[in-house]
């Protein structure tokens, strides 16, 4: 199983507790949406060989999601974790992922509204191929979303690929699913993602989500992410997403414009 | 990432080392390729249409639109039928006595592996646009299959990327099917 150290794990905790509590009750006066919306990412991936697994603690924020003009646009907010697979040519992606998702009402039809509410969910898509047509599972909700620190992992355990949430196991892909259809683990992320720029990206200027003891697992076992302290993440939208990895190496903190 | 699954812009040079090689990779991966083709139109005719007037198979039943058997509910419900996909784009929806038959409903190719499952299948065939923002894409007239270990759509007709437009069409099937779903009863 993953690695995961007892002080920064109280560390993340009081962190996590601290963001909690300036994190805005409602999410009037947000940014509008802007004209497109597309896939937009604020995080961390890997590529490389051997991959099969996954894990980040991942700090619950009721994100807020872009005022709509009459005319709907895409929109949402998620954190997730992922396994992907090679992407080619062909229609869909090959992922395995799950998180949080904080969704706009049915009118504009992105993801299972869940009347507002942040939930976990998880999502399995791949491309045409050895498996036949391009084939994905629906947007699957597991549960509402409880406040503070959540743990994401998938990883291969035996003949499946499983998706646990706080070490408690949710849903499970076979090990086919990911090394026939796919072929294979291409590479691993660790994400915020929005449909649009108005969308929030992390926490706040003042108190910033966390993603932590981000790991990722290979043949040889679990391995933290070991990136430069202070270095800044990929990011779609710079001008209003921020991200910086912090002295560790393997935690970092994604935030939004305000307040 | 639509097709891309990585932020394209960069913030920080230490990131390079890490992201960089990934977003050569993702660039090679097709994704690309895509891009460079352009828009294509996106009323091209799926090749992979049955015929309309197909026969319906004796030994299945509709399902009532408004008093759904629980199993026909606990498919609709696995399928967001009532939620994300209005009832009113069912097609057709039956349950079927063994899951190697899909195929004679649904145009697929024959490699599926829920084709390969033992036990009863739900097919619900959609007309319509349903998102899939997952992947950047508008799927039009999926179909989605209910498994005793599986559940999920097919692309069984045009996949529009939403970042580039380019309308992709499905492999046409290894048969053409020649049963039809009987559609939602009142």
């Amino acid at each position: 199983m993953k690695k995961r150290s007892g002080w920064a794990l109280i560390i993340a905790s009081a962190l996590a507790v601290g963001t909690l509590s300036a994190v805005p009750a409602t999410a009037t006066a947000w940014a509008n949406c802007t004209g497109v919306s597309e896939n937009k990412f604020l995080g961390n991936g890997r590529s490389g060989t051997g991959l099969k697994g996954v894990y980040a603690e991942i700090e619950y924020v009721n994100e807020n999601l872009c005022v709509q003009a009459a005319t709907k646009v895409w929109s949402w907010s998620l954190s997730w974790v992922s396994l992907d697979g090679p992407q080619t040519a062909a229609a869909g992606v090959n992922i395995y992922q799950g998180g949080y998702a904080k969704c706009p009402d049915p009118s504009v039809n992105t993801c299972p509204w869940n009347n507002g509410i942040t939930y976990y969910w998880v999502f399995y898509q791949r491309e045409t191929g050895p498996c036949g047509l391009v084939f994905g599972t629906p947007f699957i909700k597991i549960a509402n979303a409880a406040t503070g620190l959540h743990f994401f992992q998938i990883s291969k355990v035996g003949s499946s690929h499983n998706y646990y949430i706080d070490e408690v196991f949710k849903y499970s892909r076979s090990v086919s699913d990911i090394e026939t259809c796919w072929p294979g683990v291409a590479a691993v992320e660790y994400q915020d993602e929005m449909l649009n720029d108005g969308d929030q990206g992390g926490g706040t200027v003042s108190n910033h989500q966390l993603f932590g003891n981000v790991q990722y697992q290979n043949a040889s076992g679990w391995h933290y992410e070991n990136r430069t302290p202070g270095s800044g993440c990929a990011n779609s939208n710079p001008t209003n997403w921020r991200c910086t990895w912090d002295y560790t190496g393997h935690n970092f903190y994604p935030w939004d414009r305000a307040p | 990432m639509s097709v891309m699954k990585f932020p394209l812009v960069l913030q920080g040079p230490p990131i390079w080392t890490v992201v960089l090689p990934l977003v050569v990779a993702l660039s090679a991966c097709g994704a690309g390729a895509i891009v460079t083709e352009g828009p294509q139109p996106t009323t091209s005719p799926s090749p992979t249409k049955a015929p309309v007037d197909l026969p319906v198979a004796g030994d299945v039943q509709a399902v009532s639109a408004s008093h759904p058997s629980s199993a026909a509910a606990d498919a609709m419900a696995k399928c967001q039928i009532g939620d994300s996909i209005p009832i009113q784009s069912v097609a057709g929806m039956a349950q079927i006595a063994a899951a190697k038959d899909i195929a004679r409903y649904v145009p697929l190719t024959g490699r599926e592996p829920q084709l390969r499952e033992v036990g009863p299948a739900w097919i619900v065939q959609i007309r319509g646009d349903v998102p899939f923002p997952l992947s950047g894409e508008v799927w039009t007239d999926p179909t989605c299959v209910v498994t005793p270990s599986d559940f999920g759509f097919y692309g069984t007709g045009p996949i529009r990327n939403t970042s580039t437009d380019v309308v992709t069409t499905p492999e046409p099937p290894a048969a053409l099917p020649d049963l039809a779903l009987p559609t939602l009863a009142p």
